[in-house]
């Protein structure tokens, strides 16, 4: 293309440097800032084989090794911490899926545009509050003495339950607490690619005499497996991570509840606060370093399945 | 089409369902903040209020004080930090998108790189608490997290799609490249900066992950983080209050338990009333997301 743009090869004679120099300045600010902001800290990444305090200073403190990797991973919160992060990413990605099928499925047999509008802003509403303001709605559900849960086993003859003290329960409060905030965000990706098929095919099946429940089965699921392998592949690169507001918050940083709502973020979080640095930093290294292997191997598995969904 | 009645009656019933389900828990909020203290105490938290009250709102609209300072804060970082990020951000994304660009490839590795990888959350810390003093410092919300490599990213695709030939036209109108970037690019593209900006102010509005973390200075609280000390302890309520000057009010008459959630109304209502409006640009953001490195 570039070659039969007689603008170009005058530009391109005349000075190369100072016709790119507008466009480096346009770039610079954002350089600039990743410099300081992602590349400094990246080289900060010393203080996890450091002792670090901030006297010293990330030059100064004296080098102990891996000496805190050995501390985190013969503890026993590396077990529960990595165990909890991984099974949480796997298992609401999971739910997810078949839930924001099921309801692109739903919305897509809505004919009514104003109406599907209706359902749909409803089911959102939960994605633009806050995980604090989650955290309220949850209180209300799940509180000791005035919680509506406990209400209604009391009215039915049980005895109230302490859910903030109980880990018991929270794999499945976490998963409901999930679901109801991300529902109307998560189902947008499936809804739109239904949208994008063929309704021919299910008028075929309709012919060949399949109910509608069947032609779902048969044509409008399987037409989603694409996406979903996709989006499973590029979920394997954060499956370290995992959503800090969930588990912090909605559970009220409850130390009783740490067996089942503790996760890797929420670990370094309470790292960070009790001052243990160079500890916290050699787990924050471990997450990135591992996540960073798991975005790259799932970008060379969807390259291979579906070169246009690749990141890179 | 086969579609019978009793099909589209269950997917209506089921659509139903879920709406409420999403709206009820919301409403409970809502309405626990219009009850009566001494109703919640005995009865516990109730969908329809047994008794409409707005003490708690009076309490709060006598004592604006701390509620207001918190929206002020949350205020300038949401418009702040939106404005400058979508700046700074669609600046990189139309130098990457022109192809006469020579480096674009050296920048589009390394904005590529940012994303991938990432010294965590401690190093970032320190960097920003000892080394360049934004704890406890207003400066901090406006260049907390600007550049995102996916916002770069988003733009220069949008860009690159725009024809080059209007681009070229404006060269030979002896444009320059940041008027170019003003007045060609810029107009075509309020739809993507649309849909960027609001993602990005609603994110900051929620946002209690930076007052969490560096601000210990009760003047610089984000109304969500503010929110979470409550919820935390009842008791903050009345010192912050106190701070303020309410002095005149007996503080251990006021209704705490429904002071709560009508603060938790106050900090979720401004979002809340704002998505219907912005909603079709967030779904486009979604589907603009599928875009690569």
């Amino acid at each position: 293309m570039r070659c039969f743009s007689p603008l170009q090869t005058k530009k391109t004679k005349s000075g190369g440097f100072s016709r790119q120099l507008p466009y480096l300045f346009l770039v610079l600010p954002a350089f600039i800032y990743e410099i300081i902001f992602w590349l400094l800290p990246l080289g900060g990444v010393v203080i996890a084989f450091k002792d670090f305090n901030y006297r010293d200073g990330i030059f100064g403190s004296p080098w102990v090794g891996f000496k805190y990797f050995d501390y985190f991973f013969t503890s026993q919160d590396a077990v529960r911490t990595i165990r909890n992060t991984i099974l949480y990413s796997v298992w609401f990605h999971v739910v997810g899926i078949i839930a924001g099928v099921f309801l692109a499925i739903l919305l897509y047999e809505v004919s009514n545009r104003k109406l599907l509008r209706v359902y749909h802003t409803t089911l959102l509403a939960p994605y633009f509050i806050s995980w604090v303001v989650v955290a309220y709605v949850f209180n209300i559900l799940l509180g000791y003495s005035y919680g509506v849960l406990n209400q209604m086993i009391t009215a039915c003859g049980g005895t109230a339950v302490q859910w903030y003290s109980e880990p018991a329960y929270w794999p499945v409060i976490l998963t409901i607490a999930a679901l109801w905030k991300n529902i109307g965000m998560g189902c947008v990706f499936y809804y739109a690619n239904l949208m994008s098929l063929d309704e021919n095919l299910f008028e075929a099946a309709a012919i060949d005499g399949a109910g509608r429940i069947r032609q779902w089965i048969h044509i409008g699921i399987p037409s989603l497996i694409p996406l979903i392998c996709i989006l499973t592949i590029m979920k394997m690169g954060s499956i370290m991570g995992g959503d800090f507001g969930l588990f912090y918050q909605v559970s009220m940083n409850n130390g009783a509840l740490y067996p089942a709502t503790d996760i890797l973020s929420t670990y370094i979080y309470r790292g960070l606060v009790s001052g243990g640095l160079s500890a916290t930093a050699a787990v924050g290294l471990f997450q990135s370093v591992v996540g960073f292997i798991m975005v790259v191997l799932s970008n060379s598995v969807v390259k291979r399945l579906d070169p246009d969904s690749a990141m890179f | 089409m086969k579609k019978t009645k009793v099909y589209t009656t269950i997917v209506h019933l089921l659509l139903v369902l879920m709406a409420l389900s999403c709206l009820i828990p919301l409403m409970m909020v809502l309405s626990v903040s219009f009850s009566r203290q001494s109703d919640v105490l005995t009865y516990g938290y109730r969908l329809i209020p047994m008794h409409f009250d707005v003490t708690a709102y009076k309490i709060l609209f006598k004592n604006t004080g701390p509620v207001l300072k918190a929206y002020g804060v949350t205020a300038y970082y949401a418009v702040v930090n939106t404005v400058l990020s979508l700046l700074i951000c669609s600046m990189a994304g139309y130098a990457m998108s022109r192809s006469n660009f020579k480096m674009r490839k050296f920048f589009n590795y390394f904005f590529l790189l940012t994303m991938l990888i990432g010294g965590g959350t401690i190093p970032s810390y320190i960097l920003k608490s000892k080394y360049l003093g934004l704890s406890n410092n207003l400066l901090l919300y406006a260049v907390n997290a600007l550049v995102a490599a996916y916002t770069i990213f988003v733009f220069r695709t949008f860009f690159a799609q725009i024809p080059t030939s209007l681009i070229e036209a404006a060269t030979i109108d002896g444009a320059k490249e940041r008027q170019i970037f003003v007045k060609v690019i810029f107009p075509m593209s309020v739809p993507v900066f649309a849909s960027m900006g609001f993602t990005m102010l609603i994110e900051k509005w929620n946002d209690y992950i930076v007052p969490l973390y560096y601000m210990t200075n009760k003047n610089y609280y984000t109304i969500q983080y503010y929110l979470q000390l409550v919820l935390n302890d009842l008791n903050f309520i009345k010192q912050s209050l106190r701070l303020s000057g309410a002095q005149t009010l007996a503080t251990d008459d006021m209704p705490l338990e429904i002071l709560k959630f009508s603060l938790c109304v106050v900090g979720a209502l401004p979002a809340l009333i704002a998505f219907p409006f912005f909603q079709k640009y967030f779904s486009k953001g979604m589907v603009l997301g599928s875009v690569k490195g």
